[in-house]
């Protein structure tokens, strides 16, 4: 299992690690998208919502309570104009990929300095709750469901005229993912872990291996 | 425009100020003191250590690793703090963060006070505090000044290992626990409070003192730094940005390589001929002393020349290690493990004044947070050079291809110049 609170067993460390991973996860995921859609055109001077690296301004209620039921979440959605792209489609779509790249990432550099701590005699097991949120964030991406990325993928190939249609969905599919998330815990099925486990267990693996140098 | 001749003493004095700030917050360097001594049944057990609970091993790292966690977490937006709101105002949420955080620590004598004080204030105080000294003293200083003043500045964060570790041991084995964190709580209290109070901004207008004419220079070369302050916006869109932070990768992937292997195999191989002790504050001297010493020849010889002669010398390094670790020579091993440390530590120097003659001082702040991201991701290398060993039965090939890198950032570094801001900006006058 990824790292999920138990809500029986909470300890202070736990929590605080946990926690901490939850905004790290939104604010890389946020602001990588913020980052590349500038680079790709949509220029803001002025945006409060970009650039701020301010955690808790990317927290997002249902994105944050679904931290808290499954192990992963999504941050408040940035706002992206992608009229301004040369290439709106695929740009778009370069955009929403960018948010769980930008996870692997930081669940990559995190396992490298847990394991230079490791090297100075740290135990780095508070890294390893961050990694692993992270971690679980970038391969929850590929779920197939608005605000995730897979899911905001369709939205950049429906025309205009489905517009309104467009913007219920996404509207009401968090909704419908974080009751989705819910009815797992509750029920102990599994039914997106075993989806999510495969291509996260291999990776969580190979990122927290121990090594001993010199 | 009122450019100064001489730089005014107000300027010095901030940059010690800076100084003294870091030497207080490196005190995530020390940890490891108080780190075997809360898991010791013996030394929790003394009479001036009543109340105190024992920790269990996997417990004893958790308050610095969640410190560091935060602290990274809170880098970039004390950035902005201080580019905001200016930095007496950063460094003392700093000061008062840590310094209360670590009065918590001392109170509460319990992992769960640790957790709170030490990873939880200390993080705070360290990711806002961190952010404040070395923008505001570089904004005093042109260019040829910058590399010295940044190396000073960032030198304490450095050298408070050399310090911090004997002071808490001592004050531990005589007062006990709770005491350590006191005296180092309310000391930091006030010292940085102090300090922040002296960090300021030059007034509006104010340009620093011009480097000094060197007879026959032509007058007509561009200047080293640039005249206008980009934003984080401007500053994304050229391509010297990602050639700084790849940079940055470059030169901390190289520093980190050696220290993990050198400083590793230092510890086998030179235990029992010197204390402990010795090694930490080798490592902290070194890397305090690489600070100072490479952005004073970087102000000399230029940023680029500086960080190639420390790659250069770093990939030579690199090349020896795999006969150091085959003869376990400890004075080589000592070499080495300098190397590694300068490396590291110079690359903490240059990068922030690299950046402040690229893009300005006025955004620094937030400007070198993004760069900074580069030292972060630098942090690759150990879980590659171990992959490489599980696939090929050593670490050879890593240190091979660390020099590698080092030799691509020697490039790199050599075809990176000053962005101009008319070109990358024409729309703004």
């Amino acid at each position: 299992m990824p790292y999920i609170l138990d809500i029986q067993n909470i300890t202070l460390d736990y929590l605080v690690a946990f926690c901490l991973g939850i905004l790290f996860s939104v604010t890389i995921n946020a602001e990588a998208k913020a980052f590349v859609a500038q680079i790709l055109g949509d220029v803001r001077s002025s945006d409060k919502t970009r650039f701020h690296f301010n955690a808790f301004r990317h927290l997002d209620i249902l994105g944050t309570i679904a931290f808290f039921i499954a192990g992963f979440g999504w941050p408040r959605s940035v706002d992206v104009d992608t009229s301004k792209f040369e290439h709106p489609r695929l740009y778009s779509v370069i955009v929403q990929c960018s948010g769980p790249a930008a996870n692997f990432i930081l669940a990559s550099i995190i396992s490298s300095l847990s394991l230079i701590v490791e090297q100075f005699s740290i135990d780095s097991n508070m890294f390893k709750i961050v990694l692993g949120v992270n971690l679980m964030t970038a391969v929850s991406n590929l779920l197939p469901f608005p605000p995730l990325a897979l899911g905001r993928i369709p939205e950049a190939f429906i025309s205009e005229r489905y517009k309104r249609f467009k913007k219920i969905f996404l509207q009401v599919s968090p909704y419908l993912l974080a009751a989705l998330l819910f009815l797992e815990r509750a029920s102990h099925s599994g039914m997106v872990n075993r989806f999510l486990m495969p291509l996260f267990s291999p990776v969580f693996s190979f990122f927290t291996k121990a090594y001993a140098f010199g | 425009m009122n450019t100064v001749s001489k730089t005014p003493a107000k300027a010095w004095r901030v940059v010690f100020a800076g100084t003294t700030i870091n030497l207080c917050l490196g005190v995530l360097y020390a940890w490891s003191v108080w780190k075997v001594r809360i898991v010791d049944p013996n030394i929790i057990g003394l009479p001036i250590n009543q109340g105190w609970e024992v920790l269990k091993h996997a417990q004893a790292s958790t308050p610095v690793t969640l410190c560091m966690l935060i602290f990274a977490l809170l880098m970039i937006p004390g950035g902005k703090i201080q580019d905001k709101y200016g930095p007496t105002i950063a460094a003392s949420i700093g000061g008062i963060a840590i310094g209360l955080g670590l009065i918590i620590a001392g109170m509460m004598k319990s992992y769960t006070g640790l957790i709170i004080g030490y990873g939880i204030g200390g993080g705070i105080g360290m990711g806002i505090g961190y952010a404040a000294p070395t923008p505001a003293a570089l904004k005093w200083f042109g260019p040829h000044k910058r590399g010295l003043v940044a190396g000073l500045v960032v030198s304490g964060y450095g050298g408070a290992a050399l310090y911090v570790s004997p002071l808490a041991k001592w004050i531990i084995d005589t007062w006990g626990l709770s005491a350590s964190f006191y005296v180092l709580g309310i000391a930091y209290l006030i010292v940085i409070c102090a300090a922040a109070q002296v960090l300021a901004w030059p007034s509006e207008g104010y340009v620093p003192e011009p480097a000094p004419e060197k007879a026959g220079e032509d007058k007509s070369a561009a200047p080293v730094a640039t005249q206008n302050d980009w934003t984080a916006g401007e500053m994304t869109k050229t391509w010297q940005f990602y050639a700084l932070v790849v940079m940055f990768i470059l030169s901390t992937q190289s520093g980190i390589l050696i220290i993990t292997n050198a400083a590793g195999l230092l510890n086998k191989a030179a235990a029992g001929l010197v204390a402990g002790w010795i090694l930490a504050s080798y490592g902290g001297l070194v890397n305090a002393a690489g600070r100072v010493g490479t952005g004073k020849y970087s102000d000399i010889l230029g940023r680029d020349k500086a960080y190639m002669l420390n790659c250069g010398v770093s990939a030579l390094a690199m090349l020896l290690i795999p006969y150091a670790i085959s003869t376990k020579s400890v004075l080589l091993l000592f070499l080495l493990a300098g190397i590694g440390y300068w490396q590291y530590g110079g690359g903490l120097a240059l990068m922030p004044s690299y950046t402040a003659d690229f893009y300005g001082p006025k955004n620094l702040g937030f400007n070198y947070g993004l760069v900074f991201l580069g030292w972060g991701m630098g942090a690759f290398m150990p879980r590659l050079a171990g992959t490489i060993r599980d696939a090929t039965g050593s670490f050879n090939i890593a240190f091979y291809l660390s020099a590698a890198l080092l030799l691509v950032a020697i490039v790199l570094a050599y075809i990176t110049k000053r962005p101009a801001y008319a070109r990358a900006n024409p729309n703004v006058s």
